[in-house]
Parts: C-alpha cells; sequence; structure tokens
C-alpha cells in the first residue's frame, strides 16, 4: 500500500527454484524481487498464489545490511539464532575460519569493516544450520574489490556446503559470476530464465559466451 | 601521557574553585557582609568537621537517602512495568499522553498541600513526593527505549525463528537499556531535587529539615554545610551511575549508546 492506493508488486511469478544450487533473482530495482524474497522467508504475506516450501526446510535470511547486534561480540552475533544448550563451539570456530574471522570473534560490530560486518551476517546465517538462504542484494552497498572476495567467499561456501541459495541482486556480472540459474524479473514476473551450470567456477565473466548471455539478459531488462 | 593529562584536567577543576574560594575569603575580610550573614570559608569547614564528628550530618544525609531509594524504587516498578506497555503498544498512547503530558507540568511539591491533608506529614507524604518526581523521567525514557527498537533488528530475530518471548529477552530489552538507564540517572536527580524541598516544608528529619532549621536559628554556616552535602551528594549519585551505564554499555565498546 502506498499513498492509500494498493499496488501489485508481483503476478504471474511462476518459478521453479532448484535444491541445491546457486538460484539468481536479476532485475531492476521496483521489480518486485526484494519482495518475492521477503514472501520466501514468511516477513510479507501474498495475498494470492502459494509458495511451496517443504515443511522440514529451515529458512534463513541475509539482508542488503548487516543487521548485526550492536551489544554483542562477532561470536555472539554468530551464534545469535541458537538455544545456548544446542551451540556447537567447534562448529561455530570453523564457520569463523571459513569467514575468515577468527581473529575478530571478541570484536564489536561498529569496530568492523562493512565487508567484515556482511561476512558476520553470512556466518550468522549459516550457523543457523539453514538449508536454504535467501540473500536479499547481500553485496550491494559493498565496494568493488570487497564484492569480488565476497562472491567467491560465497562460491566456496557453496561448493563445501551445498545448501540452496536464492540470491537477488540487481547486478547482471555479479549474477553471471555465482548463478547456476538466472531468473530475470521484469514487472512483477519471470521475464526469463537463464542456465548457467555448465559454467565452472571460477568465472571469467568476460569469456565470449558470458558475454552473449549478459547481452541477451541486457535485452530481457530493457 | 594519561597520567599527565588526568593531573591537567583536575589542575582545570581545581582553578575555579580555588577562585571562588578566594573571593568568598576576601568578601568575608572586607566584611562585604557581616560574617553573621556570609561566614567564613574556615569557619563553615569547622562547623562541617564537628558535624562530622557528632554524627549529626550523618543522621540527616541517611533520612534523605532512605526516602529517595524507598521513593524511586517504587517509582522505578511503576514506570518500567507501564513503560514496557507504553513502548511496545504505540496505540494506547490517546488514553494516557494527555494525562501523562498535564502530570508532567505539575511541580510535585505543589501537591503538598493535599498530601498533607490526605496522608499526613509523615514519611508517606515524602516518598510519594519521590515517586510523582521521579516516575515522569523514568516513563517516558524508557517507553522510548522499548519504542524505538530498531524494526530491522527485530526482523533478524523473526527469520532465525526466535518467538515473541525470545524478540524480547534478546532484542528489545537489550537495545533499549541505554534508555533505561539514562531515564533511571534523570529520574534519581528529579527525586533528590524534590526531597529535599519536601523536607523543608514538612519534616523532622533529612537535609531539607536540617537546611531550615538552620535559618530558623540563624546558623548560615550549617545553611552553607547543608547547601553544600546536597550538591556533593547528587553530584555522587551521578557519578555512580554514569559508571554503572558505562559498565553495562561497554559491553558494545560505546561510552553512552549502542549506536
Amino acid at each position: 500500500m502506498v499513498n492509500g492506493k494498493k499496488h501489485d508488486v508481483l503476478h504471474d511469478v511462476n518459478a521453479f527454484l532448484p535444491q541445491n544450487s546457486i538460484n539468481v533473482i536479476l532485475g531492476k530495482s521496483g521489480c518486485g524481487k526484494t519482495t518475492f524474497l521477503r514472501i520466501l522467508a514468511n516477513l510479507e504475506q501474498c495475498d494470492q498464489g502459494e509458495v511451496l516450501i517443504n515443511s522440514d526446510e529451515k529458512i534463513s535470511f541475509v539482508f542488503q545490511e548487516p543487521r548485526l547486534m550492536p551489544w554483542l561480540s562477532v561470536s555472539r552475533n554468530i551464534t545469535f539464532g541458537l538455544e545456548k544448550q544446542k551451540i556447537n563451539f567447534e562448529e561455530i570456530e570453523e564457520l569463523m575460519n571459513l569467514v575468515g574471522l577468527k581473529k575478530f570473534e571478541k570484536a564489536y560490530p561498529h569496530q568492523l569493516s562493512g565487508g567484515m560486518q556482511q561476512r558476520v551476517a553470512l556466518a550468522r546465517a549459516l550457523a543457523y544450520d539453514p538449508s536454504i538462504i535467501l540473500m536479499d542484494e547481500p553485496f550491494a552497498a559493498l565496494d568493488y574489490f570487497t564484492r569480488e572476495a565476497m562472491q567467491k567467499e560465497l562460491i566456496r561456501i557453496y561448493q563445501l556446503k551445498k545448501k540452496s541459495i536464492i540470491f537477488v541482486t540487481h547486478s547482471i556480472e555479479e549474477a553471471i559470476a555465482i548463478g547456476q540459474n538466472i531468473f530475470v524479473f521484469n514487472e512483477g514476473r519471470v521475464h526469463a530464465q537463464f542456465n548457467l551450470e555448465q559454467y565452472e567456477y571460477p568465472r571469467d565473466v568476460l569469456s565470449p559466451s558470458l558475454i552473449e548471455i549478459k547481452k541477451e539478459i541486457l535485452k530481457k531488462l530493457a | 601521557m594519561e597520567y599527565k593529562l588526568q593531573m591537567k584536567n583536575l589542575i582545570k577543576r581545581l582553578v575555579p574553585i580555588a577562585l571562588i574560594l578566594t573571593v568568598w575569603y576576601l568578601c568575608t575580610y572586607f566584611e562585604v557582609w557581616s560574617t553573621y550573614v556570609l561566614p567564613t570559608p574556615l569557619q563553615v569547614w569547622n562547623t562541617f568537621v564537628s558535624m562530622v564528628q557528632s554524627g549529626e550530618l550523618f543522621v540527616h544525609i541517611s533520612a534523605s537517602l532512605n526516602r529517595v531509594m524507598i521513593g524511586f524504587s517504587i517509582a522505578f516498578v511503576f514506570a518500567f512495568i507501564l513503560g514496557i506497555i507504553a513502548g511496545l503498544k504505540p496505540s494506547l498512547s490517546p488514553y494516557y499522553n494527555h494525562i501523562v503530558e498535564f502530570f508532567r507540568n505539575v511541580p510535585p511539591l505543589s501537591l503538598i498541600p493535599l498530601l498533607i491533608l490526605w496522608v499526613g506529614i509523615g514519611e508517606e507524604s515524602k516518598i510519594i513526593i519521590i515517586i510523582l518526581a521521579s516516575f515522569f523521567p523514568m516513563f517516558l525514557n524508557i517507553k522510548k527505549g522499548f519504542g524505538s527498537c530498531d524494526y530491522k533488528l527485530i526482523e533478524v530475530g523473526k527469520v532465525l525463528g526466535l518467538n515473541s518471548r525470545q524478540r524480547f529477552l534478546k532484542i528489545i530489552l537489550p537495545s533499549a537499556i541505554p534508555d533505561l538507564l539514562l531515564g533511571m540517572k534523570v529520574g534519581l536527580g528529579y527525586s533528590w531535587r524534590a526531597i529535599i524541598g519536601a523536607e523543608m516544608i514538612a519534616a523532622a528529619s533529612g537535609l531539607g529539615y536540617f537546611i531550615l532549621d538552620a535559618q530558623n536559628m540563624s546558623r548560615s554556616d550549617k545553611v552553607i554545610v547543608g547547601i553544600i552535602v546536597i550538591g556533593l551528594l547528587g553530584v555522587l549519585c551521578d557519578k555512580i551511575f554514569t559508571i554503572l551505564t558505562k559498565k553495562f554499555t561497554r559491553v558494545g565498546g560505546m561510552n553512552n549508546s549502542w549506536d
């Protein structure tokens, strides 16, 4: 609801998101990709249609901003969603190594850079041990180099843990660098779908075949 | 380096005090006012020492402190419970907002005549004054603390599967602590001011009574001792709270606030 008027954000979204792969939802801002993700996470309700997810799936969410608890240290932010009795400290330590924050476990969010904070947020989502991770433009606020490093890290984590990842972005390069399936959203519907499973990581986004795909995506977005 | 800086700051603090004492001494030396109206610094010091030795001063201090602690604790319990409700349920504000605004602007001391009629001149009337004086600043700050929790952090709790009780204990409560402590600090200051006034009107002990009694006995040196003790105790209370605030919010490495 905006200004008392109802706006349909999404209509005719029909997509099958395969398990254990990185699914990228790509679109211009305002095309409904964040809304779609929030509906999947049950943060918003859709008034028509349905989302079919196995009821035993654990879902966690990485937001655009880190959203860390400022009064908790890095390690306690990572274990934030867990019950105290159920914390496996070896696993948490492994996680901190995985995202490269072992040295900073006692630091507080304001002492970290934006990229490090986002890595804590990623570790928090992983510590929850979800089968599906929803990511809403998690690297959008980062500079080019940090962003590239984070993309590599995400791919590494994906290869190690084999989770289902649904990743929202407006950057075509990012979608091509990490996505196995790319869903192009336009005006609230899935406009096109690309399968990039045959391309091995790390990908060279400047290779001729991927540039060809980029051109096609651009056409679909226009 | 740290030590040097501290010494420098200490000297900066002592300079104006020395200046005031000097002016005070000169005024009495040249008898600008008679020593009957303005006693010398030394006279005041001697009175202070003799009152400490006789224990008279501590009787009054403990009487005042006792009232403040009882009234303040009761006010805190009410302010905490009502502050949580008001902070978490802003839709209820039309019911109480105007009443809070009204009573916030009525000085508690103006209620003394009625309170004396209703509950007498015993401890109750003084404790009620303190409750009225400290409730509103605490209530308003606690309400703000619970009401202004970042919704984005609450959403984090939701996606991590916390139920509403867990979200309250793990997100909303800790994020309200800086405001809660600030409210307590302001409330304590208010109740301290109110008790002195209340004791000057109706009491047989306490620092307020002590000052009024000294005035009746024409002992201006005792009046000055009383004023200095009140000021020092207020500063001390404030310092204790500042230290507590730092200790509780230090976990975030911040001075006074989370953000």
